[in-house]
């Protein structure tokens, strides 16, 4: 009994320190506090942003906080609907909308012109609008380029490729050069990647949904879109017939097949550059990058514009320093975050520069021909069940044909953006 | 009968009898009431919230704007009645709780059967080995065989291909959502048999070695002693332990998320992950415990069959 009593009023206690620890934390009239995507600046960047900020504004801190991609939908509803949320908060692209519609971030749309708007990148703009008001800012853009083993590309002597299919005969090269390797893959693809999967339906022309009136209706099941994923799937099953079907390309992480040399090729991110020679310094120097190509010589294959913006939260109560923190961030400190972090800026005057910088260059040319995910606010819900990625599955694995998986899709996505 | 089971939760290890406590008076309530405090915070107020949400609208729109939250009666649970794909995961999750309750009490019985009969050093480790699979947090032990199973690097993979079972390429279990529903199964049976297996085993040191005995002298086989002695004896503790791993396996969440979030296309998707889907994946906040209170009712049911049936077999004693 004595030490049941004592296991309860050590829940008790325990129970009310952690309110008394609560109620002690922060929220300092004269702080701000900035939720940055983990990584996404260097810390130098930051250190300098965060140091202007507070000489212009006298007794100003700023605090900033770093949050992880993962279950990254769930860490802003929670921030954002706290009593103390992040006042400038850097949001996935893909998920601005969905947050605008709820009502979490501040409506910016007459601070378009003092940020610079009538330059910035359209494709982005349309991630950070929603029902035609401007919620997220154009932060920075991320576009995947293809990521290749010089050493394999020599000892196969194949050249970078110009077109769509160049790519395709220096694969079949590379798949007959490596027999010997246990699933390799000329371009790593595994069935759930759907970013890749849907380049190809823009490419032909297709697109995953589109407004129509006060509906949204799924654009995947019609001619275009199942030419692209049909082209797709013979795309794939030449230049990664071994990869599985069953995962995505993060788990496991492509860089590792890459560096492994289970695949000659990965679509992925410039910076992924750096993770390969981190797991196998032997192979420094021997990674490049060239923007995955279009089918004539010269042009980029459609890829996913990815990125962030910034919102400021619609319950933050210090509106006017956060908006000043989220111009520094957007406007002027926008060419250095191009030279030193090596980002795709968010204006076209920027972008232009950005295609002569020989490390920039391929992701950018990639970004002049993006495409982004629908601006319905449901969106991140289809992104949530997987519907994409069950599709592209379903077709490269066989189970389905590309009609009949972009039928299914389609219904499902009908359902989840149309719902109540 | 002599003395049906009800004594094997009303004696001590040491055969003393419990002393019975006919008038402390206020003492007891008083000593249990902080615990009940406190269970009356922790269970009572999330119980409450999850009933009066269940009947609001309440998504992700009224999550940023609370003032925006209207009651909507029934509507909630009209919505997922209705739903076809709700109704399909009511079925899974009955079918697949029966079976892993089946399996786990099966299994459970045997190896406490067995450890009944090994000697110190064997009953040690398997007592030990099973501790470790019971002791592995889900979420670690999911991702483990969630590794043991991948259609190309799996060691599982591997050593079922030796006995001509396929498991890579389109035959991966991922691809599938009943070998991916058979995965869950063998995770939750894996790691619930040790408890069952364990108590179990402490019932049967608890049944008189007489009526053994007796059973042997009157030739009966192994067979009929474990159904004429072993199992009236220990009816209690099976009645109980059926219980808990029904209320247990019935409300799984971590294995099923954890193994291919309900994946394929939603095939896998359990009850208590179906919950969780529609509220935070799908951000219907108010469907979601409309789901959880449907939920809470079932199990309250099985849980008042189980009063039930306790207060009976201490009725007969």
């Amino acid at each position: 009994m004595k030490i049941r009593r004592l296991i309860a009023a050590t829940a008790v206690a325990g129970l009310a320190l952690t309110a008394l620890a609560a109620c002690g934390d922060d929220s300092d009239d004269k702080t701000l506090k900035v939720w940055l995507m983990r990584n996404s600046l260097p810390e130098s960047i930051v250190d300098d942003v965060k140091k202007e900020f507070e000489d212009s504004h006298d007794g100003w801190k700023v605090k900033v906080e770093y949050q992880e991609w993962t279950d990254i939908t769930r860490t802003l509803d929670k921030g954002l609907g706290s009593n103390n949320p992040p006042d400038v908060v850097e949001i996935g692209n893909t998920l601005t909308t969905g947050l605008a519609a709820a009502g979490a971030l501040e409506d910016l749309t007459d601070k378009t012109r003092d940020l610079k708007g009538e330059d910035w990148n359209p494709a982005m703009t349309e991630t950070g609008t929603y029902d035609e008001k401007l919620y997220g800012v154009p932060y920075y853009g991320g576009a995947r380029v293809v990521l290749y083993r010089k050493d394999l590309f020599a000892a196969s002597n194949v050249q970078v490729p110009t077109t769509m299919a160049e790519l395709t005969t220096a694969s079949e090269q590379l798949m007959a050069d490596n027999v010997g390797t246990t699933d390799f893959s000329a371009i790593y693809i595994p069935g759930r990647y759907w970013y890749f999967g849907t380049s190809f339906v823009f490419n032909s022309g297709g697109e995953i949904a589109a407004k129509e009136g006060d509906d949204w209706k799924s654009q995947l099941a019609t001619a275009e879109s199942v030419n692209g994923i049909t082209a797709y799937k013979e795309f794939a099953d030449t230049v990664s017939p071994n990869a599985p079907k069953e995962v995505n390309e993060e788990d496991p992480p492509q860089v590792n097949l890459l560096g492994d040399g289970k695949s000659a090729m990965i679509y992925g991110f410039g910076w992924m550059i750096g993770e390969v020679e981190k797991a196998h310094p032997e192979l420094k120097d021997q990674i490049g990058i060239f923007t995955l190509p279009g089918d004539t010589a010269g042009s980029a294959f459609p890829t996913f514009l990815g990125g962030s913006n910034l919102g400021i939260a619609a319950g933050s109560d210090k509106k006017d320093e956060a908006y000043d923190f989220l111009k520094l961030l957007t406007v002027d400190y926008q060419e250095r975050l191009v030279n030193e972090a090596k980002l795709i800026p968010n204006n076209m005057t920027m972008l232009e520069t950005a295609k002569q910088d020989p490390v920039l260059a391929p992701s950018a040319n990639a970004a002049s021909n993006g495409w982004v995910t629908p601006s319905s606010p449901k969106w991140s819900e289809v992104e949530s069940a997987q519907v994409m990625q069950d599709l592209y599955q379903a077709v490269l694995s066989g189970q389905k044909s590309p009609q009949a998986a972009a039928d299914d899709a389609s219904a499902r996505i009908n359902e989840i953006l149309n719902k109540q | 009968m002599v003395q049906p089971a009800a004594d094997l939760t009303g004696v001590r290890p040491n055969g003393a009898p419990v002393r019975r406590i006919r008038r402390a008076g206020a003492l007891p309530y008083l000593l249990a009431a902080p615990s009940l405090v406190v269970m009356a915070f922790l269970l009572g107020i999330p119980l409450l919230k999850l009933i009066q949400t269940s009947f609001q609208r309440f998504t992700r729109r009224e999550f940023f704007n609370p003032d925006e939250i209207v009651s909507v009666g029934l509507e909630n649970y009209k919505a997922i009645l209705t739903d076809d794909s709700f109704l399909t995961v009511v079925w899974r999750t009955l079918i697949v709780t029966a079976i892993m309750v089946a399996l786990t009490m099966l299994l459970g019985t045997l190896i406490a059967l067995l450890l009944e009969r090994l000697g110190m050093v064997w009953r040690t480790l398997v007592g030990l080995a099973m501790l470790v699979a019971w002791a592995t947090p889900a979420v670690s032990a999911t991702q483990v065989w969630k590794w043991m199973l991948n259609s190309q690097s799996g060691i599982l993979t591997w050593l079922l291909e030796q006995i001509g079972v396929d498991l890579r390429g389109n035959n991966a279990v991922l691809f599938d959502a009943h070998k991916v529903l058979a995965v869950i199964i063998v995770i939750i049976v894996w790691q619930a048999v040790p408890f069952v297996a364990l108590t179990l085993f402490a019932g049967l040191t608890q049944v008189p070695r007489e009526l053994y005995e007796a059973a042997k002298i009157d030739g009966a086989s192994a067979w009929k002693t474990f159904w004429n002695v072993t199992f009236p004896m220990m009816r209690p503790i099976f009645v109980l332990l059926t219980t808990l791993s029904i209320i247990w396996d019935f409300r799984v969440f971590t294995q099923v998320w954890t193994f291919n979030r309900g994946g394929p296309e939603q095939g896998s998707l359990l009850l208590g992950a179906y919950s969780y889907f529609a509220a935070f994946d799908q951000k219907n906040f108010g469907q979601g415990a409309a789901v959880a209170v449907i939920m809470v009712l079932i199990t309250l049911a099985v849980t008042a069959y189980y009063v039930r049936q306790l207060v009976r077999s201490g009725e007969t004693s």
